[in-house]
């Protein structure tokens, strides 16, 4: 198979994947639901309905857009790991701290407190790069761990530092209003937080594709032992890939405090980690696809509230489609007959023209 | 003699990167013969016994073994029916001991233990039935590749196997083990055993084989009997074109050392020696052959070199300065080049590109860029003339490389590593399981660079390519340099095998001294 088909298949595979995946929850709501037909429009045309909707959409696909650009860095340079999870959540905590004790001017602040999300996220993602690269600890498993670190920490700087007396929950003060981002388009939250993450992910593609860095990245991806022997410096490569793809996340982590909240509210890690992982996925480690995945699962959630809302089939329902979409992708075995099939077509016509 | 015993027809089989490795092959073997499969690297013999053995499943034809159909059978009904298999790479546990690799799946028992003692008395008996004498509770890492040879061997005979496959069984051997292999085959043989004989060296063939079956580019282009052929014609068949792969090499004109290895020692991390204290110069204009039975300690001196292998000690000088200990970059800017042993885990990423995998060494450099962002067009055009110049059967700079055929992929590692310009090659097993058009290519390509004053280091399992491309050779036995020959023409192969077995001479090794 060459380049071309063999793209052509991984799509087509994807579609497959993504189709069974919706087939199967449309089956599910057929068995649970007393109002099926309902349940299926509002959850397919729901976020469509209302400009409000849709803007929901907008929103929740920004910080999806950041963890997924997070996952990909990462995968790229063949780094499974979800310190992307642990990463947004410190930012946001190292941002809300930046944002209610610095007293700095209106401008200046926000800069400064989306800086410290960037440093915090990458700063704790470089804890399991360089675990792996001096004492060559599995980077999943330490990434992993690091996550309840990172989280407790976080919430012990909110509740004992940063914490508004007068608020009930454990919420941080809040935010300068000088701070937020300002919203775009009326009737909505949509900020200018989604054109921070769509030009991160044209970063990330001119990185990843046009320097020599990325190169090395995706190299190192493929087989670090050839990049070892060819003179690359695996070890400040694999270190420098953990510490972008880290401040991806924290950078996300702080647009989102500032993009849609006016304190720090989070109880525990908001998922958006284990979210990249999935988008990544779908786009199949391509930054240019992240938006577009990064759309489809934000259209989903929103589409599920709606649908939850609305009628009796509750917005869990998503999570059936995550976890399908994954096993389907990541499965080698789909759809190998197929594929094995182009592959002879594909051997015989060589051979008949060959001779 | 006469009856047929084993029919493969017209088989096809097609590999998942789209390679096809057999067509319409067809196979038989009579019973009590012993017959030879013969063929280039890469022609489709290990995949034809692989697809009878059950490892590898076929996408056409038929198999019928003593009068049975065997459809798509699995392996453990491939031997049950009695069919045995040799593979060139053993399958032996190295940490158990010899009976107990024996034995292995087919233990007598005591009870809920094994019977050692009657496992160990079986192993003796079909031992000295077969004479492939071993000693049944030796351990298997301790003893020679000669030995491990037997133990297949045996372990093969102990599961009733009538017809024995042997994968390039001469490979690893010295010619000394090998005359005694073949005693060991003809004795099989009067014993009513079949055998079909894999390998490429026409010679061998031609000594013990009754038929020869020749493979090329994955067809059958002729069943002869060896009493009526000649080497000549099978090669021909082999090759497609009376070629022997023969080097016309222009006198040596060598210049001051380039590289110099003084006192070089390894210790592997199971604490063992693999260098003791290696010296040797290798100078411009001079190919240097560093020979050995496999696992002497060649891969290690390469990888010391290189800086693959860490930790070594002593000294490795270019140009006056010692290298050991720099970062491999360094030695690359110093101008060394290296050609890896195994291409799919050192030379390539299979997954990558063919232009990927042209640029790893230079991805820094200017000549790649504009404006400091990696220019696609300058690659591309880079890559295209790598291409054109070592004549790589590709699609273009896009494809895959883990889909080009293995020649190939040596010819991308080689044009990288040549293109880099290195004042020292060091080569190792350079041309390794690749088609001849491709071997005599990249053997042209490492003379021209010594015709051009620069050094290279040759570590090659494949003797002819030892004599044909050395200036001088070097013998490696168990991690030291046992011998050293300035003048190569003046070496002969067997005398170079008695080295590599650590005698010292041949009236040594009649003697059965080292």
């Amino acid at each position: 198979m060459d380049k071309n088909s063999r793209i052509r298949f991984e799509m087509l595979k994807t579609a497959l994947a993504v189709t069974l995946a919706l087939g199967l929850v449309f089956v599910i709501i057929l068995l649970v639901s007393r109002e099926p037909q309902a349940a299926i429009r509002s959850f397919l045309g729901g976020p469509l309905s209302s400009l409000r909707r849709f803007g929901n959409v907008i929103e929740a696909m920004t910080p999806l857009m950041f963890t997924g650009l997070s996952v990909t860095m990462l995968y790229r340079a063949g780094l499974f790991n979800l310190s992307m999870e642990g990463g947004f959540f410190i930012a946001c905590v190292a941002a809300t701290a930046s944002a209610v004790t610095l007293n700095l001017p209106a401008g200046l602040n926000l800069l400064v407190a989306l800086a410290a999300g960037a440093l915090a996220g990458g700063v704790s993602s470089l804890i399991p790069g360089a675990l792996k690269v001096k004492c060559h600890a599995n980077e999943l498993v330490t990434s992993l761990m690091l996550n309840y670190v990172l989280l407790y920490l976080g919430l012990y700087v909110i509740v004992n530092i940063l914490h508004d007396p007068a608020m009930s929950s454990n919420y941080s003060y809040a935010f300068p209003s000088n701070m937020l981002f300002p919203r775009l388009i009326p009737g909505t939250r949509i900020n200018a937080g989604v054109f921070v993450a769509l030009g991160c992910a044209a970063l990330v593609y001119v990185l990843l594709d046009r320097t020599s860095f990325g190169y090395k990245v995706t190299m190192i991806g493929h087989n670090s032992r050839l990049a070892e022997a060819a003179g690359i410096n695996v070890g400040r490569t694999i270190i420098l890939s953990q510490l972008i793809g880290g401040m991806l996340a924290g950078l996300g982590g702080a647009v989102e405090m500032f993009g849609m909240y006016k304190r720090f509210q989070y109880q525990g890690l908001p998922g958006y980690g284990w979210d990249g992982v999935l988008i990544a996925i779908v786009a199949q480690f391509k930054p240019q696809f992240v938006p577009l995945s990064a759309f489809f699962l934000a259209y989903l959630r929103i589409g599920a509230d709606i649908m939850a809302r609305e009628t009796d089939v509750p917005s869990e329902i998503v999570a059936v489609i995550q976890a399908v979409v994954i096993v389907l992708i990541s499965a080698e075995a789909i759809l190998k007959g197929y594929q094995r099939r182009l592959v002879v077509r594909q051997a015989r016509k060589e051979e008949a023209l060959n001779g | 003699m006469g009856r047929e015993i084993l029919n493969m027809s017209r088989i096809t089989k097609i590999y998942p990167n789209g390679v096809m490795a057999n067509k319409d092959v067809s196979l038989s073997v009579e019973e009590g013969e012993i017959h030879a499969l013969m063929g280039e690297n890469g022609a489709g013999k290990s995949t034809l016994m692989k697809i009878l053995f059950g490892i590898e499943a076929y996408d056409e034809g038929r198999i019928t073994f003593d009068g049975r159909d065997l459809v798509h059978a699995a392996s453990a009904a491939v031997i049950k029916s009695g069919i045995g298999m040799v593979h060139q790479h053993f399958m032996l546990v190295d940490s158990l001991r010899v009976y107990e690799n024996i034995i292995l799946g087919l233990e007598p028992v005591k009870g809920p233990v094994i019977n050692a003692a009657r496992a160990i008395a079986e192993t003796r008996a079909l031992g000295e039935r077969y004479n492939l004498k071993v000693d049944p509770l030796a351990r298997v890492e301790d003893i020679s590749v000669g030995l491990k040879q037997k133990v297949e061997l045996l372990k093969v005979l102990l599961r009733g196997a009538r017809l024995l496959i042997l994968d390039e069984p001469t490979a690893v051997l010295t010619p000394q083990e090998t005359e005694e292999l073949f005693g060991q085959l003809l004795l099989l043989k009067k014993n009513n055993h079949t055998i079909i004989f894999i390998s490429h060296k026409i010679r061998e063939v031609m000594k013990i084989c009754d038929r020869v079956t020749v493979l090329r580019a994955g067809r059958n282009v002729g069943a002869l009997k060896v009493a009526q052929t000649c080497p000549e014609e099978i090669s021909r068949l082999m090759v497609g074109r009376d070629v022997v792969l023969k080097l016309d090499k222009r006198p040596r004109r060598e210049g001051p050392p380039l590289l110099e290895a003084r006192g070089l020692s390894l210790t592997n991390r199971f604490g063992k020696a693999t260098l003791k204290k290696v010296d040797f110069q290798l100078r411009s204009g001079q190919i240097l052959g560093v020979a050995g039975v496999e696992g002497n300690g060649q891969n290690e001196l390469a990888e010391a070199i290189f800086g693959l292998a860490r930790g070594a000690e002593g000294q490795v000088l270019v140009k006056g300065r010692d290298i050991l200990g720099l970062s491999i970059r360094r030695i690359r800017d110093l101008g060394l080049s290296y050609i890896p042993e195994d291409r799919l885990t050192l030379g390539l990423a299979a997954a990558g590109s063919v232009w990927q995998n042209l640029i790893p060494d230079r991805a820094d450099s200017p000549a790649l860029k504009t404006w400091g962002f990696l220019s696609l067009r300058k690659i591309a055009r880079h890559a295209g003339e790598l291409i054109e110049a070592f004549n790589i059967l590709c699609r273009g700079p896009d494809q895959e490389a883990g889909l080009l055929s293995g020649g190939n992929m040596q010819k991308v590692v080689v044009a990288r590593e040549l293109s880099a310009d290195p004042d020292v090659l060091i080569a190792n097993q350079p041309t390794r399981g690749i088609d001849v058009g491709a071997n005599e290519f990249i053997w042209k390509k490492i003379v021209e660079m010594r015709d051009a004053g620069k050094a290279i280091l040759l570590v090659s399992a494949d003797l002819n390519e030892i004599l044909e491309l050395s200036d001088s050779i070097l013998v490696m036995c168990e991690g030291e340099a046992a011998a050293y020959f300035e003048d190569a023409a003046a070496v002969t192969e067997e005398e170079l095998g008695l080295r590599m077995l650590g005698y010292k001479s041949k009236e040594a090794a009649a003697h059965g001294q080292k």
